[in-house]
């Protein structure tokens, strides 16, 4: 198991451009890492990076064992689910890196179907699908499950809420959420609103600077400064006045709704 | 290895796509063909080189990408080596020297050739197919598509490669053995993607109304030069070159 992943004076670079320059600081398992930060920060990089895809970088990333070794232990949902994809059949893109661990046969088959039934894509019908035929928010599922199904140390998810509705992006808040209790999971967003709790690990990219936050402080800092994160009119509103408080709710109504009951 | 087009205006750009063609493959005969040693080659390669670094091209990233073909340049290297009696440095030199000059004359060219510069040269190449009734300018197509599709067939197996890893495989960590085992695995979504592809352009090329052996007009003009006179002069003295090592 992975509890860290450490950043040692880490910089990227974009043929030549310095995109983030000497960033420390650790993700953890337990608690849901996000990186947040404007288009073109280096979010996606970063994950490219301890993918080991991203070849201009320096510095250092370890783990629990020492320096961190990507191959075969890591998983990365690339922002667009189409790159994943090179099989012919749902199933196949499933079952994928299941059968690169040499699992039993009937094992492999009984836990694709049953990982993707939890993605809520029923298998009688999508296991035998050509991949490219499905709808955006069906291609994200399948993406999603094709990267998490052998639960690798280090889940790496890049917009993953893109092309879901509002109660797939719930469910996979869910997912992660309990994934996270013993893998580092890191999730590139530019929504992080909906995975936000007060223990929620917070990475801020901007101007090539990481900063770390944790879920409570980026809402304070949010509630604080508008610019800094636009939070929902409606949570500014019922949360702004307990500012001060040490735990900020979660952004949903029945997070709130239960914070002001206990600080009224 | 270089086989998109870089745009640009240096020398070679500014060539007849018909002297720069049949320049590009007078020098790949050469390398290919010419029974001088290592050392005159090298010479030439330089000379090719030069000529590459005054048209204003990447020579640095293109030698880079050399490394790409490292296992092939080692393969030639063992087999021209023990050509005569025991390993001998200087067979393999040459053998390394030969593979270069082909691998960089082909690049140079197809990144300083436009596409309507390619099927001028491939049309020209293959006019006398008609006399055979054979569809020469469909021919010249499906050469320029091939070449054209090579950086893109290259993309795509990076970009499996990548969604391999991306979900747990171990691609290219062991040694040589493994990492040529561990492409195999590529191999059928990368054909099956290829092929998906071309069904795509022929149905993109048919939606903006292409047509089978139609009769055709030409948008682009290209006309000669005085440093045309120079490179098929050049090429000239190449060929009789390549064809004199022989005696």
């Amino acid at each position: 198991m992975t509890s860290f992943l450490q950043f040692n004076n880490l910089s990227l670079a974009f043929s030549g451009k310095k995109i983030i320059a000497g960033l420390s600081g650790r993700f953890i398992s337990g608690k849901l890492n996000l990186v947040v930060g404007r288009a073109g920060s280096g979010k996606s990089s970063l994950l490219l990076a301890i993918a080991g895809f991203h070849k201009e970088c320096q510095g250092e990333i370890l783990d629990d064992q020492g320096r961190f070794t990507a191959a075969g232990n890591i998983s990365l949902a690339f922002q667009n689910p189409e790159s994943l994809f090179f099989n012919p059949t749902v199933g196949d893109e499933i079952e994928f890196a299941l059968r690169m661990r040499a699992l039993p046969e009937n094992e492999i088959t009984d836990r694709s179907r049953d990982w993707l039934a939890k993605w809520g894509l029923p298998p009688e019908v999508y296991y035998s699908k050509h991949p490219l035929e499905l709808s955006g928010g069906e291609k994200r599922r399948v993406a999603l499950a094709a990267c998490s199904v052998f639960l690798p140390r280090v889940i790496m998810l890049d917009e993953p809420l893109a092309g879901l509705d509002f109660k797939g992006q719930r469910s996979l808040a869910d997912m992660l959420a309990v994934i996270a209790s013993d893998h580092v999971v890191i999730v590139v967003t530019h929504e992080p609103e909906i995975f936000l709790t007060d223990d929620t690990n917070i990475l801020l990219l901007s101007e090539a600077n990481g900063t770390w936050f944790s879920g409570s402080e980026f809402l304070r800092r949010s509630l604080e400064h508008e610019d800094f994160y636009p939070l929902p009119a409606w949570y500014r509103q019922a949360v702004g006045p307990f500012i001060k408080h040490a735990a900020l709710p979660a952004v949903n109504a029945s997070s709130v709704a239960d914070f002001l009951q206990k600080v009224r | 290895m270089l086989t998109g087009y870089q745009p640009g205006t240096g020398l070679l750009y500014r060539l007849n796509p018909l002297v720069k063609g049949f320049s590009a493959l007078v020098l790949i005969l050469f390398f290919s063909l010419n029974r001088f040693g290592a050392m005159q080659m090298s010479g030439a390669l330089a000379g090719v080189l030069l000529i590459a670094l005054i048209s204003r091209l990447p020579v640095v990233d293109i030698i880079l990408s050399i490394k790409r073909i490292a296992f092939l340049l080692l393969i030639v290297a063992l087999v021209q080596g023990f050509r005569g009696n025991g390993f001998e440095w200087l067979f393999a030199a040459e053998g390394i020297v030969r593979i270069l000059g082909v691998f960089l004359v082909a690049g140079f060219y197809l990144a300083t050739s436009p596409q309507a510069e390619l099927m001028h040269f491939w049309e020209v190449v293959f006019r006398p197919l008609k006399f055979f009734r054979l569809p020469a300018r469909e021919l010249a197509l499906v050469m320029v598509i091939a070449v054209r599709f090579l950086p893109v067939m290259l993309s795509e197996i990076d970009r499996i490669r990548m969604a391999q890893i991306a979900r747990g495989a171990k691609i290219g960590t062991g040694g040589w053995l493994s990492s040529a085992a561990s492409l195999m695995p590529l191999m059928i979504p990368t054909i099956s993607q290829a092929l998906i592809r071309a069904e795509e352009l022929a149905e993109a090329m048919e939606a903006r109304g292409y047509r089978v052996s139609a009769e055709r007009t030409r948008y682009h003009q290209f006309g000669f030069a005085l440093q045309d006179v120079f490179a098929a002069v050049g090429a000239a003295g190449v060929f009789i070159a390549t064809v004199l090592s022989f005696f």
